[in-house]
């Protein structure tokens, strides 16, 4: 699936944010409109990797340490000092020529020998030295034929691989180094076979394993192995003059050519995910969608979380939102989904409660995402290149920031509150609530939870401002009184600029660059329009100067020229001049009201 | 490479390993830049080998014919003699395979220098036909000019084979001659402020010289009236006339050798298309302009990045372009320096200013609700 989309980790950034923030610098926001999340899941050499096989781990040909002196032994040290220079190659060859005359050499040790003066050929040989290599290839598939002792045998195999590789053979190495990761009594470790795979096949085999697709339809596992890995998914930027080279199109035809020729080879299971892998990636989600439909309810691969997902994204990418929750459910719910996978569903689920508006929903899985990030941190885990990490972490927080901040009713929260008590980070959502009412004027309301899940900041203050408020709009008092009041009441929101209606727990010091509405194009009209007035509004009820601005101005409108209305006139002054207008927006209006107050303070002056 | 300094490596790659998605080529070759004046150490040469046994293992698996290296090295010309035994020296290192190539200054060829022992040590050269005074000299313009009556003979007396260096790529600075790299034709000629004036090199590079006609600001920079910038650009002119010269070469001349390839969305060198058709190689659609409509990967909406790739890339007038499009556009965010508009339910509207059309111009960002074609109608 998709990678970390926009992530842009910066070293530098890391280090002067790392005290804010658990990831590094992304501004990732609404990443399900990107069809690019929807791709299937990277496969890498662990996927093919089987728990549990049992290896056994003995000294290979010619390393075990010295005991005695004999042609054998002599024959071992002479390998074990060969480092490449001709020399110490012909002394090696003399070396394993003289064990080989050694009449006393029992079965094992002539076995060993044998494995030895084939991997003097192997180290002699560089890469695409075709002569040299095929003398080594020649001697390894010789012993092989021979070979009685399993853990030579295996090692064997492995040399085998490696001569393949140099040689170019690309096929014939994966497929060797494949079956010896699942191989029951291997001698070759877990992790070197893992390395050697990642080695000969990258990201995604690259041409060669294009060009050799057909190769690996011997065994259900290769045609698997060589499906999967050709198929996984890239984060390509248009580049002109790469554009054509970049990924076949003939490729996704001719998967399914070779999927339709080995039905026989694969069960109907396997051959589903591999085409519906297929499909997506050759963007046709609606055939994805039509092979997810056609494997049987009780089918084990429903339980896969493979299948999960893409049948999740067959429907998403199909715009059949709500069709998309169910598979995307029983993947955040499965036990076999890695944490990567229930990652993803609970990001996926985000977007489909986005397009069908179940907001309750939307923040359940956003809130998970936001804990399982803040408790492992999941950014600062990103490295390397972006194919490495295929799954999108949300690292940003923007999606859940925007759905408290803004999005998300005042009164769906509160019912999510009240229904949820105990959900990890609750409060999140309590405090992102108390911040909503505060912009309402509800002040009472914000103080009362604020004080209930101890911010010991915020509740005085807005304590203070809910009788500042209530003062302000006063009806038993004279008009005077109540200019007065506003005034005081516009001077204490000046006086506490983002410490009022900005959520200080919810953006990490970077909402501006959150509200890009309009810049991204990848939603309709309606819901670009939606969003950019949406944006527009929480600007405004999040600014405190703004805010004072507001009631200042009734005032000066209200008092006229006099001294209250002069007074109320400077501070507004003040108040709009004090705006960040990079940030908020508005610049030409607030330049000509600048004007049209310091005009009206100068003839009142007067 | 560059020298080595305490702690400092040999050398920085332009890509990590090969690229994986190079243009199919019959045979590449690996080029090892030194960024510095001088040579650099002998001692550089196993470090090369090692670096040359990575990328060779490397286009092994991308199944990639290597051809050998080529150094980009402006050695002073009275260092040749020490170049020479560089090259000696690397190529024991090397594959046998492997041939070297080098890049040459045509000050190398005048009478009385060790040219002829650092061609002797090397399979193949090529004189480099542009930033005769440096790569930042005092002259503005790039391309030096090609005799081929008069360098002929030069290059073929070595009895080697040698292809020329053309420079297809420009420049652009301004009047305190700071050179920029990021600097667009389309960051300055869509600027109504600023009026140009086009001239014609010896060589018939394209020289615009942008004045401000009052304060106006580029990027985060003021520029006062009266200031502006000065473009170098390689034309098909420049390029066709200088190919044709180097066919009058003869002997042992394989070819010419366009320097360079342009980076993606860079502006100011010439597209390979363009320098084949300059060339008169290559079957393109000439005097065809396209339009590119790359998906924008939208998964709820169809979406669509236009592109525009001008068979006009040096009009000297103000070009018009419309995009007609197969469904109703929900909407589009517009490239604001192409002055980009939807002027009609299914049609967008977009204006070139003069000589800004090379490159990879970004119209506009397309929306419709349901996946549409997108064609160029006109562009005139």
């Amino acid at each position: 699936m998709i990678g970390k989309r926009f992530l842009r980790v910066a070293a530098g950034a890391l280090l002067v944010l790392g005290c804010l923030s658990a990831c590094g610098w992304d501004d990732t926001l609404r990443e399900y409109l990107d069809a690019r999340f929807w791709q299937p899941f990277a496969k890498w050499a662990e996927s093919f990797s089987r728990p549990n096989v049992k290896r056994i781990s003995v000294p290979y040909a010619g390393m075990t340490a010295a005991q005695n002196d004999s042609p054998l032994q002599r024959a071992r040290t002479a390998y074990q000092q060969f480092s490449g220079t001709d020399e110490q190659l012909k002394a090696a060859r003399e070396a394993v020529a003289a064990a080989g005359a050694d009449s006393s050499l029992g079965v094992k040790d002539r076995e060993e020998l044998s494995l030895v003066d084939a991997k003097v050929e192997m180290r002699a040989g560089e890469p695409g030295d075709r002569e040299q290599l095929g003398r080594a290839k020649s001697k390894l598939q010789a012993f092989l034929r021979g070979a009685r002792d399993p853990a030579f045998a295996s090692e064997a195999r492995g040399w085998l691989a490696r001569v393949n590789y140099l040689m170019g053979d690309q096929a014939a190495a994966g497929k060797i180094y494949l079956d010896e990761l699942n191989r029951t009594g291997s001698n070759l470790s877990r992790d070197t076979l893992l390395n050697s795979l990642h080695i000969v096949y990258g990201y995604d085999g690259g041409p060669q394993l294009r060009a050799q697709l057909d190769q690996y339809f011997d065994t259900p596992d290769h045609a698997a192995f060589a499906i999967e890995v050709a198929t996984n998914p890239h984060w390509d930027r248009y580049d002109r003059q790469m554009g054509a080279a970049r990924e076949t199109p003939a490729l996704y035809p001719r998967i399914r050519e070779l999927l339709d020729g080995h039905r026989a080879l694969l069960n109907s299971g396997i051959l589903a995910l591999l085409a519906m892998r297929t499909a997506l990636r050759a963007g046709d989600p609606a055939w994805a969608g039509s092979i997810a439909s056609e494997v049987p309810s009780d089918a084990p691969e429903r339980s896969d979380p493979d299948f999960n997902w893409m049948a999740g994204a067959a429907a998403y990418l199909s715009h059949d939102y709500a069709a998309a929750e169910v598979p995307l459910l029983a993947l955040f719910r499965s036990p076999k989904a890695s944490r990567n996978q229930k990652a993803a569903a609970a990001y996926g689920l985000c977007g489909v409660y986005w397009k069908t508006g179940n907001v309750t929903e939307r923040i359940r899985y956003a809130l998970w995402l936001h804990t399982l990030d803040r408790k492992e941190q999941l950014g600062l885990s990103y490295a390397g290149q972006i194919d490495d990490y295929t799954v999108y972490w949300n690292c940003s927080g923007w999606d859940l920031g925007m759905l408290l901040d803004a999005e998300a009713p005042i009164e769906t929260m509160q019912e999510f509150v009240e229904a949820n008590p105990k959900l990890e980070d609750i409060r999140l959502v309590q405090y992102a609530v108390a911040v909503r009412l505060s912009r309402e004027d509800r002040y009472d309301e914000a103080a009362s939870i604020y004080r209930e899940i101890h911010a010991v900041v915020r509740a005085p203050r807005t304590r203070r401002l809910a009788a500042l408020h209530s003062e302000a709009n006063r009806q038993d008092v004279t008009d005077t009184e109540r200019w007065e009041a506003k005034i005081r009441l516009a001077q204490f929101l000046s006086d506490n600029e983002d410490r009022i209606y900005y959520n200080d727990t919810l953006w990490r010091g970077f909402q501006r660059y959150a509200f890009q509405a309009s810049g991204r194009g990848d939603t309709t009209h309606e819901e670009r329009d939606s969003l950019a007035a949406r944006e527009r509004q929480h600007k405004d009820e999040q600014e405190e100067y703004w805010r004072a601005h507001l009631i200042l101005r009734d005032v000066v409108r209200e008092a006229g020229r006099n001294a209250i209305g002069r007074k109320a006139a400077a501070l507004e002054v003040e108040c709009l001049r004090r705006i960040n207008t990079d940030r908020f927006g508005r610049s030409d209006e607030i330049r000509a009201t600048d004007l049209e107050i310091s005009r009206w303070l100068c003839v009142a002056a007067h | 490479m560059g020298p080595r300094e305490r702690g400092q490596p040999y050398w920085v790659s332009a890509y990590p390993g090969i690229p994986a998605n190079l243009p199919p080529a019959r045979e590449y070759w690996l080029v090892f830049r030194y960024e510095q004046q001088g040579i650099p150490d002998p001692e550089i040469a196993p470090r090369v080998a090692d670096a040359v046994a990575d990328l060779r293992l490397s286009a092994q698996r991308q199944q990639l014919k290597i051809a050998g290296i080529q150094l980009d090295i402006d050695c002073p010309t009275a260092r040749l003699h020490d170049y020479a035994r560089l090259i000696h020296s690397l190529r024991e290192h090397l594959p046998r395979e492997y041939q070297i190539s080098i890049t040459a200054l045509l000050d190398w060829f005048r009478e009385g220098t060790a040219v002829g022992e650092v061609i002797r040590e090397a399979d193949e050269f090529a004189p480099q036909f542009y930033d005769g005074g440096g790569r930042y000299g005092g002259e503005s313009v790039i391309a030096s000019k090609v005799d081929g009556a008069r360098w002929g003979p030069i290059f073929n007396r070595f009895g080697k084979r040698f292809r020329v260096g053309i420079s297809t790529f420009g420049r652009v600075h301004n009047d305190a001659r700071y050179y920029f790299g990021d600097l667009s034709l389309l960051d300055v000629g869509s600027n109504p402020v600023f009026q140009v004036q086009a001239a014609r090199s010896e060589t018939n590079e394209l020289v615009l010289r942008y004045r401000a006609v009052r304060k106006t600001k580029v990027g985060y920079v003021d520029y006062e009236p009266g200031t502006g910038f000065e473009f170098v650009l390689a034309t098909p002119e420049s390029v066709s006339g200088a190919v044709e010269a180097v066919r009058h070469m003869g002997g042992q001349c394989a070819g010419v050798l366009f320097f360079r390839w342009p980076a993606a969305f860079e502006s100011l060198t010439m597209l390979p298309e363009e320098v084949l058709q300059s060339a008169g190689i290559g079957s393109l659609a000439a005097g065809k302009s396209q339009l590119l409509a790359v998906d924008g990967h939208c998964a709820t909406v169809s979406c669509r990045d236009l592109y525009l790739e001008s068979a006009h890339p040096l009009a000297p007038t103000v070009l018009h372009g419309r995009v007609r499009v197969s469904a109703e556009l929900d909407y589009v965010l517009p490239e604001p320096k192409l002055q980009t508009r939807m002027s009609g339910p299914s049609q967008i509207d977009f204006t070139v200013p003069a000589y800004c059309g090379r490159g990879l111009l970004f119209i506009a960002r397309a929306v419709t609700l349901k996946p549409a074609e997108y064609a160029l109608e006109d562009l005139r």
